[in-house]
């Protein structure tokens, strides 16, 4: 169960984001939607603890403030939205011994770590990619390859920031379909960053709507996520509509 | 997930991993016994004419050979090979590590200004008679002088850098200026000095390994063996910085502190060897990007690369510099000047070439 109160942030003299308060249970998937520059972002930081935030942040009843930030670490996987420009000539093998091994004062990867990789790799359908080193991959394989690199810390927390924004279709469904599995499976609590309404609409049960770092909108996906809301949070007219199986699809017709 | 387990025996992945760690190891002893070779060879080359037996029995069986003989050997030549191999470990890996520090592939030990600083500690000595550690012996002076300058001037940045919470293109800039302040003030030392100070000054500022003693040998032998093991310690954490950045927080590293423990180590390594040695450049830029080329970026096996390829450079410049004109020592600074420029070059314009 992730509860969170009051948690905001100000950076210079703006504050980005005003104190928002929310629960989470956990085995639970948020999708954090928005317009550009609504402090979705910066909600993700602030509790990865990548920013300076004010307010509570529990974890399974644990504050995540008076955690150090090994210990944060240890409870919390981030995918940023930048990964993809990093150009750092290591192999995707070798990126994930580092994210297992980060703490290691060894020179040796522990042998866990090598089966892990190998684990998560296969997982995600990476294997191929084992050897290729960061800087000769797409931007979509890289946020694959960053998903990976969250995931195989084993969070409690799993933040991903836009983790879909440089996939093709086929892998967007996969990447997203993946993590709402080991959310479910591992129990574990998901926000993250989209853009995309139908795919929020498919893939998070509970689903926050900022407006300039206010939240305008918070619930179940299928309460929030109505015509009527898309109109007053992105100004744009829409059609909603609910196939046989309950489904949902999001149609927009035109800018208010 | 379950199902997709696998025993690291079935691996493919790490099974291919730990061959390529095999390969880097296998690299790095190749490179390890081509630096032995170097500083065999370093050793038998000289100004003089020694033939290269009997230099080498001074090496081996100093006992048996003339006064003579174990002199130039013992007390001239070998203090200058291993200044020659620690200068290039000390560069190499300061180069490397204010790389990472700044994220910047073209950083060396003297972007923050530690040569002009250097310069200008050296100076005050030289042409003004003024040191800030008086009351040590006069040999010691300008060595002290040039390494309290330099050292003193990389720590103000760093710190005030952290205080004020600056970035990295701020650090740069903040060491530019700091750059130009001290190359004003050389200058105004150059000007003012007498032909002799200058002649002495502008010698010191080309770097030289011939002012090399056995006391610089041992204090610098202790700076790179106390900072160096952290290093290794420290590789997993100095590779996730160079993968990620500041994100690297994320994986539990403290990346403020770490930074300014790196830079902090820069700063000595880099200060210790240019007290000794005077300006010796394009070691620092050179030697890492060599390393990464052979060994990639994990850094329990580029730092080690990187030393070696230093050390290795750096006596092979060593050897060039008594070679290239007989009877005749060429300043070291410039004949690593010499040899990195081509590399540098084909750095900045064939990698961008590359790109396109």
């Amino acid at each position: 169960m992730l509860n969170v109160n009051e948690l905001s942030v100000r950076i210079g003299r703006v504050d980005i984001l005003k104190p928002v308060s929310f629960e989470l249970a956990a085995g639970q998937s948020l999708a954090l939607l928005g317009r550009n520059g609504a402090g979705k972002s910066t909600l993700v930081k602030g509790l990865a603890g990548l920013v300076k935030a004010k307010g509570d942040i529990q974890l399974g009843g644990v504050g995540l403030n008076s955690m150090t930030q090994k210990e944060r670490s240890q409870v919390i996987g981030y995918v940023a939205q930048d990964f993809s420009s990093s150009n750092v000539r290591l192999s995707v093998f070798e990126l994930l011994l580092l994210a297992q091994n980060s703490q290691n004062m060894q020179l040796r990867a522990s042998p866990e770590s090598l089966v892990l990789a190998q684990d998560m790799l296969n997982m995600l359908g990476l294997a191929h990619l084992s050897e290729r080193m960061l800087n000769e991959m797409s931007g979509g394989q890289r946020q694959m390859v960053a998903l990976a690199l969250a995931l195989i810390r084993k969070p409690k927390l799993l933040l991903l920031d836009e983790p879909t924004s440089a996939l093709d279709l086929a892998n967007q469904l996969q990447l997203l379909q993946t993590v709402r599995d080991y959310t479910q499976e591992q129990n574990i609590t998901t926000l993250m960053v989209l853009h995309d309404l139908n795919l929020a609409h498919r893939f998070a049960d509970q689903t926050m709507i900022l407006e300039s770092g206010n939240v305008s909108a918070f619930g179940d996906t299928h309460e929030v996520l109505t015509a009527e809301q898309i109109a007053n949070s992105y100004g744009v007219h829409c059609e909603v509509f609910v196939g046989s199986d309950g489904s949902r699809s999001i149609h927009p017709l035109s800018a208010i | 997930m379950n199902s997709v387990s696998q025993t690291l025996g079935q691996a493919p992945s790490a099974h291919v991993y730990k061959n390529d760690v095999r390969r880097k190891l296998l690299l790095i002893v190749v490179f390890l016994i081509l630096t032995v070779l170097a500083v065999i060879t370093d050793l038998l080359c000289g100004s003089g004419t020694l033939p290269w037996h009997v230099a080498l029995d001074g090496v081996f069986h100093p006992d048996q050979v003339s006064p003579m003989v174990h002199v130039v050997m013992w007390d001239l030549r070998m203090p200058v090979t291993i200044t020659a191999v620690l200068s290039g470990i000390g560069l190499a890996i300061a180069g490397s590590l204010m790389q990472t520090v700044l994220d910047n592939p073209l950083a060396e030990p003297f972007t923050l200004g530690i040569s002009s600083a250097a310069g200008f500690g050296a100076a005050l000595v030289i042409v003004f008679q003024t040191s800030l550690v008086s009351f040590l012996p006069v040999d010691y002076l300008l060595t002290a002088n040039a390494f309290i300058f330099s050292l003193v001037t990389v720590l103000f940045i760093g710190m005030f850098a952290a205080r004020k919470g600056l970035s990295v293109e701020m650090i740069v800039m903040l060491g530019i200026a700091v750059h130009f302040i001290f190359s004003a003030l050389l200058g105004l030392a150059q000007y003012v000095a007498n032909v002799d100070q200058l002649q002495s000054l502008v010698f010191w500022m080309m770097g030289s390994l011939q002012k090399s003693t056995w006391t610089q040998v041992g204090i610098n032998t202790v700076i790179i063996v106390l900072i160096v093991p952290i290093l290794l310690l420290l590789s997993w954490q100095i590779s996730a910085l160079r993968g990620f950045g500041e994100q690297a927080q994320v994986l539990g590293i403290s990346v403020a502190r770490l930074r300014m423990l790196l830079l902090t180590f820069s700063a000595l390594l880099a200060s210790a060897i240019t007290a000794t040695i005077g300006v010796v450049g394009f070691i620092g830029l050179v030697a890492p990007h060599v390393a990464r080329m052979l060994v990639g970026e994990d850094q329990r096996f580029t730092q080690l690369m990187t030393m070696i390829v230093g050390a290795l450079i750096m006596t092979l410049s060593s050897i060039v510099s008594k070679m290239l004109i007989p009877g005749v020592i060429l300043p070291i600074g410039m004949v690593t000047s010499l040899l990195g420029v081509p590399f540098f070059v084909w750095l900045v314009f064939g990698r961008s070439m590359g790109r396109r």
